[in-house]
């Protein structure tokens, strides 16, 4: 209500300001034109000048003989003018327009362009307002508040790396694990981490970096499955397709059956003894890894397959989450890695599929809604 | 609320525009003075509303409220204050709005400082004011509303372009619009002028301060702009012919030859009609500037707004105001009586010749600017019309007016003896030449095109000052004698001689900077040192640090002339977190009025980093020039002294005791 009694006050004020002068008498200086005036102060400055001694006599007499001249004109007009009769309905449709037009119009356009009531949202407020909400945005917001303010933090940002990475900011991640790592030292947790996330952050091309992290981790923890199956990969991706197929028959053999990461381990190795996969990279020298520019070189070739390879991925996903249904998780990574890669329709319609999944959860839907507006789905 | 508020109050404000586009000028042409009166208040309410809502979207910025969605869209919660300000109109929207602020700013000004206007007259003008504010608050509410409001509001801005968050965006806009805008005022009045049908030398007087306000915000929005771009934009160019440029450019062209006619018509009641057919076509230009820029048809730094929508729009408007004041000026400008009579040779002469050049050098640079788009849209071929084709015809169209502002400057009004000025501006001819001769064998150059621009741009500066020093007249009165007559000098010769010399310097800058400077590219190790222009350019390192909303690699380079550190500096290249844009920060040594540039690329695997300088000998006078013209325009601001525009009775000419014109 206070809204719109404001919204009154606004136009009120207007409509009066321009009102009075419509409702002063008729009688008043019958016409103000005012150029008279401005002739006759120019005569008067004509005289000033003159005392001043900033023209000369001969000057000042032109001029004032043109002024007068002008003068005489401005009135002869003046006076015919005030002849016309003046009918007063165009004065009736001012007044009308200020008292009705205004405020009906103006209020009729703020009702169609406007969002009449709604509340201001400054981040402050809206930050300092819910901390008990366990809304995953709000706390990653109010972490990185806080990281932001102590960035010696290891704790936090440990915490809020695998955040990132299940979010899928895997450029955000990496930096959270580089802090880590320099903040607390080398440990084979968070190198192992940092690996990952700069794999991510590559489209899954392992590079050098990535590679000495694994090497580090697998120095302490030589049976670890996760380095090693990094591993097998920049082999794949270095083109030392005999090394990399071995790496991954002697992890198959160790995995059970259904385990996630023993299917991916078969997938990858199907892949490199598909004789159609193009060898990433010419082979390296034998003494070290891949150096930086062959694993650039290689990205550049195959930018195309892989793109082929990611979508292919993503579209796997989709189907089992159409078919078995998913987390809310898995279901924002899909949308996001649809709506990433471009493909906005697929995009919206796991939405629509994600939305109708979680019907009846308000939370979920609340996440659901909040990613289409980030990745600007939502029209 | 307050957010909804703003966006009442412009929506207001666009009824009201309405309202005063109808009454005021309807009153003006029946003679009724009460619906004359209306249009004070309402142009002051206009400006009040606007300014309003200005202000809460300002706040929206400030707090980061992200659930509108043009913050949402432009701002980041780690941007640094004053960017955070600055972002509200670095963007479309934002921009659009701070160009009505301004235009119904000159609106209230008109209400409350024009007292001795003819009401007719100013009720008119604010009207045909109110046109325009209207159209452009349409354009605001209907295509480009800054107060949309998003349902559930993200956390997080998307962040201004890191291009665009540099001080330079916080003044330049601003200073650009008020030129732009004002000329809509100039322009209000002569389509005023031309209702009415009544124009005359006190027309001339009224119109002066606006064009002089604008006129002065323009030359500085121009320097300002370039000035950003050569350091912001990290390619060491001060002007590039961009189209958005020469938006900009048009409308201060014919603003200079407006400004000079204004003079003429003020004084000697003649050039009425070219007076206010160079108002229309001035404020036509910056509404083409605005088209350019907005629509998109451009793509260029300055194109951040694509939107066809938003382009047909102002394209519409564009063809109904232009459309429409030619039609007006084609019906009416006949009804306008034409003034006083002047002889070819006489100061009135020498404007008109300036105008000629300042006229056809804007139908240049609206040709090298138009033709490659009406070239696309005609056949689909795309070229690029650049420096070269401005160098060769704008360049040359200067020189004359180089030539000629020292003979404008002691021209007798009405008539005058050139035989007469040209042997009193002998003495300056010797001096330009020493100083010519001077300038080629410190720069050691040669060529005779830079011989021939240092010759125009010495003669303007010499040429300039000469006025004054003519009117001291030392040699008959003595040097105490010279000093009070310095004293009693009107105003309006020193903004003349300021404006003619500020046009000098930056002329001799340009000249100066197109053929003496010079580029070294090369990749620097740690410790290694290259010799520029005399200096000796160690790099010292580099090393990464945090900004507010940015990661950044600077580089330390340290100059030595002889042995002696004379200057650190410090180029970086800047990512900023939320875009991941990379930015070159530049680093500019000055010495005098000449610069030493520095930008730095990318690394090199061996640890070198990829290091360019420039050496730009008096670049800086382009802007100091700009700065001093625009000074020129202030001071006559202030000269508010009567001209009239009378005969002066006519009088034996008498070469040693020229009258001073009747200022």
């Amino acid at each position: 209500m206070t809204f719109w009694i404001i919204l009154a006050l606004l136009s009120l004020v207007v409509a009066i300001a321009v009102l009075v002068p419509l409702w002063r008498g008729k009688t008043d200086t019958a016409r103000e034109r005012n150029d008279e005036a401005v002739f006759k102060q120019q005569l008067k400055e004509v005289e000033r000048d003159l005392a001043r001694g900033t023209i000369d006599p001969s000057m000042a007499e032109a001029a004032r003989i043109e002024i007068s001249r002008r003068l005489l004109e401005a009135h002869r007009e003046n006076s015919r003018d005030e002849e016309e009769a003046t009918g007063s309905l165009p004065l009736k449709l001012a007044k009308l327009s200020v008292v009705v037009g205004l405020p009906l119009l103006a209020i009729g356009i703020y009702m169609g362009v406007g969002a009449p009531g709604y509340a201001d949202q400054p981040l402050a407020k809206r930050l300092a307002n819910m901390p008990d909400q366990t809304n995953f945005v709000e706390l990653i917001s109010r972490t990185e508040d806080h990281l932001r303010r102590n960035p010696d933090d290891a704790q936090g940002w440990s915490v809020i790396g695998p955040v990132y990475m299940r979010m899928g900011a895997f450029d955000k991640a990496v930096d959270a694990f580089e802090r880590v790592l320099k903040i607390s030292g080398p440990s084979s947790g968070a190198q192992m981490s940092l690996a990952e996330a700069r794999i991510f952050a590559n489209d899954g091309i392992v590079d050098a970096s990535s590679v000495a992290l694994l090497q580090a981790v697998l120095a302490e923890e030589p049976e670890q499955i996760k380095p090693r199956f990094y591993m097998a990969m920049a082999l794949g991706q270095a083109g030392k397709k005999q090394e990399a197929v071995e790496a991954w028959n002697k992890l198959i053999a160790e995995g059970a059956e259904n385990e996630p990461w023993v299917q991916a381990a078969k997938g990858e190795r199907a892949a490199l003894l598909d004789n159609n996969t193009p060898i990433l990279a010419p082979q390296p020298p034998a003494t070290s890894g891949p150096s930086k520019e062959d694993v650039e070189a290689a990205s550049q070739m195959t930018k195309a397959d892989r793109e082929a390879m990611i979508s292919s991925m993503v579209d796997s996903l989709a189907q089992r989450l159409v078919d078995d249904g998913g987390t809310v998780e898995e279901w924002s990574r899909l949308i996001r890695s649809q709506s990433v890669m471009g493909n906005k329709e697929a995009a919206v319609k796991s939405l629509e599929n994600a939305k109708q999944a979680f019907a009846a959860d308000a939370a979920a839907l609340k996440v659901f809604n909040e990613l289409s507006t980030q990745l600007g789905l939502a029209n | 609320m307050i957010v909804e508020f703003g966006h009442f109050a412009l929506v207001l404000a666009l009824v009201a525009s309405l309202i005063q586009s109808v009454f005021p000028v309807w009153g003006a042409v029946r003679g009724d003075s009460r619906m004359m009166a209306m249009a004070s208040p309402l142009a002051i309410a206009m400006f009040l509303l606007v300014l309003l809502s200005f202000f809460c979207l300002t706040w929206a910025y400030l707090t980061s409220d992200f659930s509108v969605m043009n913050v949402f869209q432009n701002s980041h919660t780690d941007k640094p204050l004053i960017f955070k300000i600055s972002g509200v109109w670095g963007n479309h929207e934002g921009s659009i709005l701070l160009w009505v602020l301004i235009l119904v700013l000159f609106g209230a000004l008109v209400a409350m400082f024009s007292k001795n206007i003819p009401n007719a007259l100013k009720a008119t003008a604010l009207s045909a004011q109110a046109w325009v504010s209207a159209a452009f608050l349409a354009f605001v509410i209907f295509t480009s509303n800054p107060f949309l409001r998003i349902n559930q509001p993200p956390l997080q801005g998307s962040d201004l372009n890191p291009m665009l968050q540099d001080i330079g965006l916080a003044i330049h806009p601003p200073l650009l619009y008020v030129g732009y805008v004002g000329f809509s005022i100039v322009f209000a009045f002569a389509v005023a002028a031309l209702i009415l049908g009544r124009i005359d030398a006190a027309w001339a007087r009224w119109v002066r301060p606006w064009v002089l306000v604008s006129w002065i915000f323009l030359t500085l929005g121009i320097a300002m702009g370039s000035y950003w771009a050569y350091y912001e934009l990290g390619w060491g160019g001060w002007w590039f012919w961009d189209p958005v440029e020469n938006a900009s450019f048009m409308p201060w062209l014919t603003g200079t030859a407006l400004l000079h006619t204004a003079i003429v018509m003020e004084k000697r009641n003649a050039l009425k009609v070219w007076t206010v057919f160079l108002a229309i076509v001035t404020f036509s230009l910056s509404l083409l500037g605005t088209f350019l820029v907005r629509s998109g048809v451009l793509t260029s730094v300055h194109a951040f707004a694509v939107d066809p929508t938003r382009g047909l729009y102002i394209l519409t408007i564009l063809m109904v105001f232009i459309g429409g004041s030619f039609s007006l000026f084609a019906w009416r400008a006949p009804l306008l009586k034409q003034g006083g009579i002047f002889a070819p040779v006489s100061r009135e002469g020498a404007l008109v010749l300036n105008n000629l050049f300042l006229t056809t050098a804007t139908a240049i640079v609206m040709f090298g600017t138009l033709y490659p788009l009406v070239l696309e849209a005609a056949t689909g071929t795309k070229i690029s019309v650049g420096a070269p084709f401005f160098n060769l015809t704008f360049g040359p169209l200067m020189m004359p007016v180089l030539l000629v502002m020292p003979f404008g400057q002691l021209l007798a009004w009405k008539r005058g003896d050139l035989w007469a000025v040209t042997q009193r501006l002998v003495a300056a001819f010797v001096l330009c030449v020493i100083a010519t001769i001077g300038l080629a064998w410190f720069y050691a150059g040669s060529g005779v095109l830079v011989i021939i621009g240092f010759g125009f741009a010495t003669w303007a500066i010499i040429g300039s000052v000469f006025e004054i020093i003519d009117r001291m007249n030392i040699r008959r009165v003595g040097l105490a004698g010279g000093f009070n007559r310095l004293k009693g000098m009107p105003r309006t010769v020193w903004s003349t001689a300021l404006g003619h010399l500020g046009v000098g310097l930056t002329a001799l800058g340009i000249v100066t900077v197109s053929a003496f400077e010079s580029e070294t590219v090369l990749v620097m190790h740690p410790g290694d040192t290259v010799e520029k222009s005399g200096y000796h350019v160690t790099y010292d390192g580099s090393w990464d640090q945090r900004g507010p909303n940015y990661v950044e690699r600077v580089a330390r380079y340290t100059m030595r002339d002889g042995g002696n550190v004379v200057r650190v500096l410090e180029p970086s290249k800047r990512v900023y977190n939320a875009s991941g844009t990379p930015m070159t920060e530049t680093a500019i040594a000055t010495f005098g009025f000449s610069q030493v540039y520095f930008a730095i690329g990318d690394n090199t695997d061996d640890g070198g980093l990829v290091t360019r300088l420039y050496m730009k000998p008096l670049i800086t006078l382009i802007w100091i020039g700009c700065l001093i013209m625009s000074l020129g325009g202030f001071i006559a601001l202030t000269d508010r002294r009567l001209r009239v525009g009378a005969p002066k009775p006519a009088r034996k000419s008498n070469r040693h005791s020229q009258p001073a014109p009747a200022e």
